[in-house]
């Protein structure tokens, strides 16, 4: 039987890629953890974010003093929450391209979603029709 | 790549996305790899089955047709007397014989088709599951890069994997009614010959029946063994006491002592291997040449 046609994609190297994955998580490099800055549009407020150590770093210049607290406090938070996004999307980015480079689990992720989605209903309706089918078959056998 | 593979392929996938995902703080993957422990198929033998019996109708048809030509011949209709009469209901009997032969044949290779579609569906089904426990732990991996981020990446992949499992289930519900209902049906075929022949007054059907029985004795035994110890397997996988019939228990669905799983998973890992039971696997009855099985004390 043809699983690549039948399964629309190539279980002999998903699996392979899934066996690299597991094989590498046992070696992952250690590596220092990725830090985003973020600064205001002034440059008056900036604020350093690492992904595991959270907020590392916040400075101010002394024009931002003279800045009204609550103005202060809200820029102080966009940025917290500006480097957050940056620091997460470029771990992220970081953590795909050593795990996911050319992996399958990442490129036909989409594909083999919509193949599961699609296999469970047809599966089980098949199933329900052929016990209903035998069912009927075990009926013409009663003596 | 062939069935039997592509179902390990499965297994050690899913052990491995299980893995992952528990090291990850998302157990919800454990429950899977008992099921794809149990759910280790070769339909490709249900194939070949359905074949032999598509073969046996083959025959059984062509010998009535070659029957009925040889006593179209010889059965002239001036042939009227009493030895006529009787060799036409002799013949008559044989006809109607070899035609419930024909009909078990193709009711037997119909429902082992059947069986083996189903199975063949249910390990490629198994697959795609597998596939997409590895593609969650990826996720996970990848999505989980602060401690933030890791907390929503754990509740959105445990109930991601809560909704798959559920879907699962109800696929390998529908998979054991379906064979149950072969395997009733199998057994009709056979019980229905047997049936009409003792209303006949003839029972040479029943002592055929029961004679195959106990000639099968030590597999039947043995096969009931070999579930066992298999089922025992996928609860200890599982990291829970079993629940439900046949192991009813105030402990059902508690979790296992210390140990245990990982045991399980070294025979599981063993079973795989091996392609068969670690404890039962290595006393499968010797078959004699009639296919019947050999007795201990024999």
């Amino acid at each position: 039987m043809d699983f690549e046609q039948a399964l629309g994609l190539d279980p002999e190297r998903l699996a392979a890629d899934a066996d690299h994955l597991f094989e590498q998580l046992r070696h992952l490099p250690g590596g220092a953890e990725t830090v985003a800055c973020a600064e205001s549009g002034n440059g008056w407020v900036r604020v350093d974010y690492g992904c595991t150590s959270g907020v590392r770093g916040l400075r101010l210049d002394p024009r931002a003093l003279r800045m009204d607290s609550e103005a202060l406090a809200e820029t102080i938070l966009d940025l917290i929450h500006q480097a957050r996004t940056q620091a997460e999307t470029e771990e992220r980015g970081r953590a795909e391209a050593v795990l996911g480079a050319g992996n399958g689990l990442l490129a036909d992720r989409r594909l083999v979603a919509d193949q599961l989605r699609h296999a469970t209903g047809a599966l089980q309706e098949n199933l329900e029709h052929a016990a209903a089918t035998i069912d009927r078959v075990r009926a013409l056998l009663r003596p | 790549m062939n069935f039997a593979h592509l179902a390990q392929r499965s297994l050690v996938m899913g052990t491995g996305a299980a893995v992952t995902l528990s090291a990850l703080g998302v157990p919800a993957g454990w429950p899977f790899v008992g099921k794809m422990y149990i759910h280790q198929y070769d339909p490709q033998a249900f194939f070949d089955g359905a074949r032999t019996w598509l073969g046996v109708h083959d025959d059984a048809a062509a010998t009535r047709r070659n029957l009925v030509l040889l006593v179209d011949e010889v059965a002239v209709t001036s042939w009227r007397s009493e030895d006529g009469r009787a060799f036409q209901r002799r013949v008559d009997a044989s006809l109607s014989e070899l035609r419930g032969i024909e009909i078990r044949a193709m009711v037997t290779a119909l429902v082992l088709y059947t069986v083996g579609a189903a199975l063949t569906a249910m390990v490629m089904f198994q697959f795609l599951v597998a596939a997409t426990m590895a593609m969650v732990a990826l996720w996970v991996l990848t999505a989980a890069v602060t401690p933030l981020s890791l907390a929503g990446a754990r509740i959105l992949a445990m109930q991601c994997l809560i909704k798959l499992f559920e879907g699962y289930q109800a696929v390998e519900s529908l998979l054991n009614t379906l064979l149950h209902g072969c395997a009733a049906a199998l057994g009709a075929a056979v019980v229905v010959d047997v049936g009409i022949e003792t209303a006949r007054g003839d029972f040479s059907g029943v002592h055929d029946l029961a004679a195959a029985t106990f000639a099968q004795g030590p597999m039947l035994v043995w096969g009931t063994a070999n579930r066992v110890e298999r089922d025992l397997t996928a609860h200890g996988l599982s990291g829970r006491h079993p629940a439900g019939r046949p192991w009813p228990s105030t402990r059902a669905n508690t979790p296992l002592p210390p140990g245990l799983p990982q045991l399980a998973g070294a025979k599981a890992f063993n079973d795989v291997a091996t392609g068969g039971q670690t404890v039962t696997g290595r006393y499968v009855p010797e078959q004699a040449a009639d296919g019947s099985y050999s007795f201990p004390w024999e």
